[in-house]
């Protein structure tokens, strides 16, 4: 009896020291690892950006397509000095404004970008760029025009109107800078080009002259269809329309390599086929990415050499970019 | 029988503590974690408040970078906006919804980082001057308007701490109360079944030592009656005791009912001679008158027979057995003895008490 009354108080303490210990020591959760590291060699893309709306809102729709991208983008080793099937790893590199993006071509800083029409033709001429694919909307517009607006409310209703007033209006764009100039030049009213702000986008562009602060502005009627859209209350008249031009051209390097260029390319053509792909586009308020040539761009090399001297009106750094095939 | 009920008395102490144990653990870790928590969300919304406002800073260098042209690109100011963003919605979701008071500050902080977010990125791409100038001024408005309410929700949260705090130490000593109180009682609990153990075994043990000092004695009407009424080894014990004197008492009635035919059969035969020797000692006697030494004789005679006539008699009246040496290695009936009474310690000869 002493041996079994023994056996259970040894038991039992036992038992009492096992469930104070786990009671003491249950709250402390063993903190997750570091997951292993990768073996594999990503291949990098450093994808271009310039501000042409909210840049933040910008920012998540071409990260939503990087991540898009790293996931679908299957780069084969071809000719390349990469490891087989690398993953593909997105970097978004933002320029601060749209002659930056030039500099990140001739650095070497970007490997391709999403360019409006004029920096497109600019880094094809000066950077040697390629063009291959350019942006659909949802309405299914892929050119923009540049337009000279105004308020509602405001009393100009010709351009000659806008003599001596303020006009908001960003720099190193078609719509922006070439189509103003353009279009006071065809209306034979140089002198009565008025005075430029420069916004750092359409978007703010558009927002200086809805606050008050500008007279008119000059944007891509694209962005100016969005602001009226999103905001019912909100009128502009607009006082004159230019020549269309690709929208959202995807501009790369030649110096990328092929295997990562025609992934990237089949994957963006092939997007709006991709179920995946829909909250994507949705988020950059595309329907899809279609081809795009160098030739697209006449109607703006059309205004370029229209402006003939008149071209450091623009206020575009250096000289006008020259048709593809022009020496 | 004995074992199991040990068992159960020990079993049931030990659940007990061990039960009591676990639900003051359980109690004070619950109080520890409140304390915890609160020490932990006190620092946290100091960090949480001081990491927000350097990076409202690091925007601001960052900006003054961007617009010094020392920085070309964007990625870093819209990270460090973003950062902003996020800290701001974790501030929301950690103590805005459990501290109501500060819902109204806290909406203010969102509505300045979005103006504050919004005047950052035009100023980190406008090139008019006189933009720029408005869009600093409002900028630098929304982040003075940002860190203000940042600290004022701080101060709000700090004092909401504060009060959890309090309210944890007085939950704190409650449960600290609360445990003494029921150890206690776990304790006087422990000492009433210790002490009811150790009653089922003394009270038994002084009833067998008992029987055992008067079988000693030859008591051999004794017996032991244990209460309850299951059979434990203290019943079997007492059963054995009872079992042992009912033997000796049959022995000790036997031997007294020989010894009290023995007695009657010398009564008788000793009362005939004695009866013959007293009628010739009255018959000596007449003849002999007037010479002393002879009637002496007689007298002498008829003493010795009168003690032998009461010593047979008294032999009649034996109660017991008990025996006194009478030379070296033989034994006699000590008559005196066994012809008392019992004491008043001891119980009467044919009466049969139990204890």
């Amino acid at each position: 009896m002493i041996t079994t009354a023994r056996a259970v108080a040894t038991g039992g303490i036992l038992l009492t020291t096992a469930i104070l210990c786990w009671l003491w020591l249950a709250p402390i959760a063993a903190p997750p690892g570091p997951p292993p590291p990768g073996r594999q060699k990503s291949a990098i893309f450093r994808l271009g950006l310039i501000p042409d709306r909210n840049l933040y809102d910008q920012r998540k729709a071409y990260r939503a397509l990087g991540d898009y991208l790293e996931t679908h983008v299957h780069v084969s080793r071809g000719a390349s000095t990469i490891a087989d099937n690398p993953p593909l790893h997105i970097e978004l590199v933002t320029s601060s404004n749209y002659e930056g993006i030039l500099r990140d071509f001739t650095g070497g800083d970007v490997d391709g970008a999403f360019l409006g029409s004029l920096v497109a033709a600019l880094a094809i001429d000066r950077c040697r760029a390629q063009v291959l694919l350019k942006s659909e909307n949802q309405a299914g517009q892929n050119t923009y025009a540049g337009v000279i607006f105004v308020p509602q409310s405001s009393p100009a209703h010709t351009l000659a109107d806008l003599a001596g007033k303020k006009m908001a209006a960003v720099r190193t764009t078609t719509a922006g800078a070439i189509f103003p100039v353009y279009a006071y030049q065809q209306a034979g009213l140089q002198s009565a080009l008025p005075a430029v702000i420069w916004s750092g986008t359409h978007d703010d562009a558009i927002e200086e002259v809805a606050a008050g602060r500008a007279d008119a502005g000059a944007v891509k009627d694209l962005r100016l269809d969005l602001y009226e859209h999103a905001h019912p209350g909100v009128s502009f008249r607009r006082l004159s329309t230019g020549p269309r031009v690709p929208d959202g051209a995807f501009v790369v390097d030649r110096r990328l390599s092929p295997d990562v260029r025609d992934a990237i390319v089949a994957t963006l053509l092939h997007m709006n086929d991709n179920p995946d792909a829909k909250p994507v586009l949705d988020k950059m308020s595309l329907s899809r990415f279609v081809p795009c040539e160098a030739s697209e761009y006449a109607p703006l090399y059309d205004m370029i050499e229209t402006l003939g001297p008149n071209w450091p009106a623009a206020g575009v750094e250096g000289s006008p970019p020259r048709r593809p095939g022009v020496k | 029988m004995l074992r199991r009920k040990f068992m159960l008395f020990l079993g049931s102490l030990l659940i007990m503590l061990v039960l009591a144990s676990i639900v003051s653990i359980y109690l004070l870790q619950g109080v520890l974690g409140e304390m915890d928590h609160a020490a932990t969300q006190d620092g946290a919304i100091l960090q949480t408040a001081n990491t927000m406002t350097d990076s409202i800073t690091d925007i601001e260098i960052e900006l003054r970078e961007v617009q010094l042209g020392n920085a070309r690109h964007l990625d870093r100011l819209l990270d460090l906006v973003g950062t902003l963003k996020d800290q701001t919605d974790q501030f929301g979701r950690e103590y805005e919804r459990p501290i109501p008071q500060a819902r109204d500050r806290y909406l203010a902080i969102v509505s300045a980082l979005d103006v504050f977010q919004h005047h950052v990125a035009m100023l980190a791409t406008v090139e008019d001057e006189s933009l720029s100038r408005a869009h600093t001024a409002e900028a630098i408005g929304a982040s003075i308007t940002l860190r203000q309410e940042i600290l004022c929700v701080a101060r709000i949260m700090r004092q909401h701490t504060t009060a959890e705090e309090h309210a944890a130490i007085d939950h704190f000593r409650w449960i600290v109360l609360g445990i003494a109180i029921g150890f206690l009682v776990l304790i006087n609990t422990s000492l009433l079944v210790l002490y009811r153990m150790a009653t089922m075994v003394t009270a038994p043990v002084e009833k067998l030592v008992e029987a055992s000092r008067r079988l000693a004695h030859e008591e051999f009407t004794f017996r032991v009656h244990l209460p309850g009424r299951h059979q434990d080894e203290f019943n079997e014990l007492a059963a054995a005791y009872n079992q042992l004197a009912e033997r000796l008492q049959a022995s000790e009635r036997r031997k007294l009912e020989t010894l009290m035919q023995t007695a009657i059969m010398l009564n008788h035969e000793l009362n005939n001679a004695s009866a013959i020797i007293k009628l010739q000692i009255q018959l000596l006697r007449r003849q002999s008158t007037g010479n002393d030494a002879f009637e002496r004789g007689l007298r002498q005679i008829n003493e010795s027979l009168e003690r032998m006539t009461r010593t047979v008699e008294s032999l009649k009246r034996v109660r017991r057995i008990v025996l006194t040496t009478y030379t070296a290695g033989t034994q006699m009936l000590d008559l005196e003895k066994s012809t008392m009474e019992f004491t008043e310690n001891e119980d009467a000869p044919d009466a049969r008490k139990a204890v």
